[in-house]
């Protein structure tokens, strides 16, 4: 069965009415993400019992007459968003046996509308990063070739059809960069939108739990359930929820788009991917969209920015990894030794050396000259987007300036900054809400390889973004990659 | 007679008074099971630790604020302070560096009639972290155990300008602080329970020098006896040292009880790097005008004022003021007895000699007791119109104290009215005079011992109950007629 | 070429306060991309930050307060689900005294 084909909204009308039933729902389910366990690694948590006991909650939802709009849809979590009956790991060895009592937010309001939890996703330590080979339940491939990266567990499993739509967080741009190169489209909402409650924390200030889905309206669907200020989470904004669905097909006057002009020159930047972005603006302006370039002189200083914030965050944020409450332990002669030896041995080697850096510019003598300074040049940042977003409703660029990468098998190093963060950072760093759309392209030996067109709106502005995004869909359909053996 | 001048700075830790925790909805309930009042907030655990900030948290830490005359903060910002110890779930403790919640504040000292000004340089709030004990001793254990009820309790953190020039002068302060503190009913501040906790910076400097000369922190003094004690021999050490040509180490010392020294401590933290900034997680709030003046109309009428009140209103000597408003209830107290018996001196004595005894052997506060305003001043109301002697009031008293019974049934129920009819006592008089015609003449003659002799007469077959000044003027008149 | 060079003393200092053991070729790496991430840092010594306001938060909203009235705590057992070393009280943590 090809549910992979059916819309969200369409697949839980159809468990409503019981055209499908959930014992093939559930066959179909787990045989896909099997798969995708199996060939790409996408799951750290894979278990078929995971989704019986899902399917038996759901029947019981349904016998009692509720009819969810996300009846039965099968999703997945990366494993540093909290479940209350499976362990959270953050693919870390640190958090190998973890358990914490509680659903996250997020997730506690899809298992309210039906949705159907397949598992937990794999994805680099901690979601340092989207290189997909520093999770310590080895890398993530990429189901387009299995040769390249995945970036993420979350955009392996959607790309490859196992799950309809997977909750990913997003700090410097992890969730779009695997999109990306997944071929999917993946939205992180404005600071504040969706509940961090349940998401380990790692960098507070950038974070945010973003979706990846196939279909645009699947992102406004489940947009709308995971949307809302939570007690629990102070950061969480009141701001209204829109209906994002009803708002999809307004028709909107021509979309105002700006590209900043410094995106030619950014480090690493494939010559296929430039002009393939060349060819979609265009196409973009044959659309309803209008595009100018301008001047965004703080835009290109976003990673650098961003490494250094988020490392001292982090750096401050996991110092509770002491093995003393829970977590890997290791022995020590004495308690500052036990701490040395838990953390050397629990964390892996990139994540130990991003700590390690951030350690370092918050001490006394880099403090003011690298993370005071980030700070105001993240002012400067955002408020050179808010100006921009005031006369314009986008910001175009590039979401990565190379396509997958190919891996490196076990070769692990933290890259400051990550280049693959170049054009992605900013919306974090502002607190914005941005999404990538997939562009396939043909690569120089014939094979499909995916990029991202990556979109940036003002705050609580996710409506045009998605929009932009079904506008998109008609020139550029969705398109799986085609079953490996 | 010294060659040095001490100077002393306190930091004092205040438990605040609150329902729950700082950042969450746990219990700060006292001495409960260990690790039955956490959560994941408070326990670090991953996946749960979103600060929610207590609102009545801040409001205390506001009033407090405002009672020590600080300047109050325009924004409520909290950082985070990063080091690594068991009793610390996050790795770090979320306090106030960049923004303390007051700024510049004082304290009024009275020393011996004189009025000694402390500054307050800030005052903030901020996490207590959880408790250890060592299995075995710190020094000697193999492992600790830790109890994270205690974290995240809202702690309020006071530091004094260096202003303090003795032990004493420090021990006066510490119980200044807390006398009002325990006004604006924001903690108990019992050292014993850990509910305050006080360290002191201490340092000499020849007299008239300006320049401070090298301090110690002195630590684990856990009650004002203690604070006294410590700091006394942490001067003299000091002194020692100087005048036998050393200088001091600046370093943590330890104030040892039982063995009445202080001890160096190896520093708890290898770097002292806390690489403070701010809490992402706590967006900051501004603090309204409206709202600290909501606020400081909750303040009930401080120590001092009340102090300044006493002695104009009342006419009490400074020394009478100072105790009657030491502790707030028993200032209450006195206000209450002096509005049905408005005998400011009399009540002053009555209380200071008689209540205050008592209170202190049953080991009771004021609004423990049994004994309320009213009756009190019933009670002394019929002392002043010799209803009943002195004596038998303190006894009628200690009975109040007992039972709570009001005191004209006591007094009835004993026959304990004291006689000071003229006429009642006249008769009695003529009766003990004929009955001992030996003494009256004894006296006549000359020997004035005879006169207490028959007094005592009186008084025996008044059962003690005569008017003794009315009997000594009756007697006298006859006896001299 | 921002002011400030950092030297390894620099890396073994931080490793040291995050409580962390670097290898020697970890220790390289991470000077490697150091020096990789310091050389594009010219940017912050711009004149145009000295009179600019860190954002430490994405955005000003309004932070918010709690009333005080006690709400769960977890059960002892849940507490302890996770920990490492503990009896059923305490978590136990290696001596404190080096």
């Amino acid at each position: 069965m090809h549910i992979n084909k059916l819309t969200a909204q369409e697949l839980a009308a159809a468990i409503n009415k019981k055209n499908i039933s959930l014992e093939d729902l559930a066959a179909a389910v787990s045989c896909r993400c099997g798969a995708a366990a199996e060939k790409f690694n996408a799951f750290i948590n894979f278990d078929p019992a995971i989704i019986d006991r899902d399917i038996i909650r759901i029947a019981g939802m349904l016998q009692n007459g509720e009819e969810t709009s996300l009846s039965g849809v099968p999703y997945a979590l990366a494993d540093n968003v909290c479940t209350a009956a499976i362990k959270t790991t953050c693919a870390s060895r640190m958090l190998a046996s973890y358990q914490f009592p509680f659903e996250a937010t997020a997730a506690q309001r899809l298992k309210e509308n039906g949705a159907l939890l397949t598992g937990k996703t794999n994805m680099d330590e901690f979601a340092m990063s989207a290189s997909g080979e520093n999770s310590c339940f080895g890398a993530v491939k990429n189901p387009w070739d299995g040769k390249h990266t995945a970036g993420s567990g979350a955009a392996a499993a959607v790309a490859y059809g196992a799950v309809t739509f997977a909750l990913e967080q997003d700090r410097c741009g992890e969730l779009r960069q695997s999109a990306s190169y997944c071929g999917a489209l993946g939205l992180k909402p404005t600071y504040g939108r969706v509940s961090r409650s349940g998401l380990v924390e790692f960098a507070p200030s950038l974070e945010q739990i973003g979706i990846i889905a196939m279909k645009t309206v699947d992102l406004a669907a489940v947009l709308a359930i995971i949307s809302g200020p939570d007690p629990l989470d102070p950061t969480s904004s009141d701001a209204d929820v829109p209906a994002y669905t009803g708002l999809l097909h307004k028709k909107a006057k021509p979309i105002k788009v700006a590209v900043p002009e410094s995106w030619r020159e950014t480090a690493y930047l494939e010559e296929a991917i430039k002009n393939v972005f060349i060819t979609k603006l265009q196409e973009m302006e044959e659309d309803i969209f209008q595009v100018e370039t301008i001047s965004m002189p703080y835009f290109r200083y976003a990673p650098v920015t961003a490494a250094i914030i988020s490392a001292v965050e982090a750096f401050s944020s996991l110092s509770n990894y002491d093995g003393v409450r829970f977590g890997f332990r290791e022995t020590g002669k004495h308690l500052q030794e036990m701490y040395r030896q838990t953390r050397t041995e629990g964390f892996g080697s990139a994540l130990k050396q991003f700590l390690t850096f951030g350690a370092m510019i918050s001490s006394g003598k880099f403090y003011h000259d690298y993370f005071l300074k980030a700070q105001k040049m993240r002012t400067l940042i955002k408020q050179e987007l808010e100006e921009c977003l005031g006369e314009y409703d986008l910001v175009v660029v590039p979401t990565t300036p190379f396509r997958a990468p190919t891996l490196k098998n076990g070769y692990k190093e933290c890259l400051l900054p990550d280049p693959a963060a170049s054009y992605t950072a900013a919306a974090n760093l502002a607190g914005m809400p941005a999404l990538t759309f997939p562009i396939l392209m043909q690569d120089e030996t014939g094979g499909i390889n995916t990029t991202g067109l990556h979109f940036l709106a003002k705050p609580w502005d996710e409506a045009i973004l998605l929009q932009a995004a079904l506008s998109l869909e008609k020139t550029n359909p969705v398109a799986f990659p085609e079953l490996r053996r | 007679m010294s060659e040095f001048e001490t100077v002393i700075g306190l930091e004092v830790h205040v438990e605040l008074l609150t329902k729950t925790k700082l950042f969450c909805g746990c219990s700060t309930a006292f001495g409960t099971e260990p690790n039955t009042q956490v959560c994941p907030v408070c326990l670090a655990l991953p996946g749960g630790a979103l600060p929610l900030l207590n609102k009545s948290a801040v409001e205390y830490t506001i009033k407090a604020a405002l009672a020590l005359n600080c300047k109050v903060a325009l924004q409520i910002a909290f950082d985070r302070k990063n080091y690594f110890y068991a009793d610390l779930p996050k790795g770090f403790q979320i306090s106030q560096f960049f923004y303390p919640m007051g700024t510049d504040g004082f304290v009024e000292l009275h020393i011996n009639g004189e009025t000694k000004i402390i500054g307050i340089r800030q005052l903030h709030l901020e996490e207590d972290t959880g408790k250890l004990s060592h299995f075995g001793g710190i020094i000697s254990s193999s492992y600790s155990r830790v109890d994270f009820n205690r974290a995240g309790v809202p702690l309020m953190e006071i530091v004094s300008t260096p202003d303090l020039r003795s032990a004493e002068e420090a021990r006066l302060f510490l119980q200044k602080l807390r006398t009002i503190l325990c006004y604006l009913g924001i903690s108990d501040c019992k050292m014993e329970e850990g509910s305050m906790r006080c360290d002191a910076n201490i340092s000499l400097r020849p007299v008239g020098c300006s320049e401070l000369g090298n301090k110690t922190e002195l630590k684990n003094m856990n009650s004002f006896r203690s604070v006294f004690r410590g700091i006394e021999y942490e001067v003299e050490r000091q002194r020692d040292v100087l005048l036998s040509g050393g200088s001091v180490i600046p370093e943590t010392r330890h104030w040892d009880e039982a063995k009445g020294l202080t001890r160096a401590m190896r520093s708890k933290f290898v770097s002292a790097d806390y690489r403070c900034f701010p809490d992402p997680n706590i967006h900051p709030n501004p603090v309204p005008q409206k709202w600290i003046e909501e606020i400081r109309n909750t303040i009930p009428e401080l120590p001092d004022a009340r102090y300044r009140r006493f002695i104009e209103e009342y006419s009490l000597p400074a020394y009478d003021a100072e105790v009657l408003t030491a502790v707030k209830e028993m200032a209450d107290f006195y206000d209450s007895v002096l509005s049905c018996y408005n005998e400011p001196k009399a009540v002053s004595n009555w209380i200071m000699s008689e209540l205050l005894g008592l209170l202190n052997e049953a080991g009771v506060e004021i609004g423990e007791s049994k004994i309320k305003p009213q009756p009190l001043g019933k009670l002394l109301q019929m002392v002043g119109e010799h209803k009943i002697s002195g004596k038998m009031a303190k006894i009628v008293f200690a009975e109040m104290f007992a039972t709570g019974v009001d005191p004209a049934q006591i007094i009835e129920k004993n026959g304990l009215c004291q006689i000071s009819d003229e006429d009642i006592l006249s008769q009695i008089i003529g009766t003990v005079l004929s009955n001992n015609p030996k003494s009256v003449e004894d006296y006549r003659s000359g020997k004035k011992k005879a006169l207490g002799f028959l007094v005592g007469q009186i008084m025996q077959e008044t059962k003690g109950q005569a008017n003794p000044q009315m009997v000594n003027a009756l007697l006298q008149n006859k006896l001299d007629s | 070429m921002s002011g400030l060079k950092f030297t390894g003393e620099d890396i073994k200092q931080a490793a040291w306060d995050a409580r962390i053991n670097l290898t020697p070729d970890e220790e390289d790496s991470l000077a490697r991309q150091i020096e990789n991430i310091f050389g594009q840092t010219g940017f912050l010594t711009e004149n145009k930050l000295a009179n600019v306001q860190g954002t430490y938060y994405s955005h000003t909203q309004r932070g918010t307060l709690r009333e005080d009235i006690t709400l769960f705590s977890l059960t002892r057992e849940k507490v302890m689900l996770n920990a490492p070393d503990a009896d059923d009280i305490f978590f136990h943590v290696p001596k404190i005294v080096e």
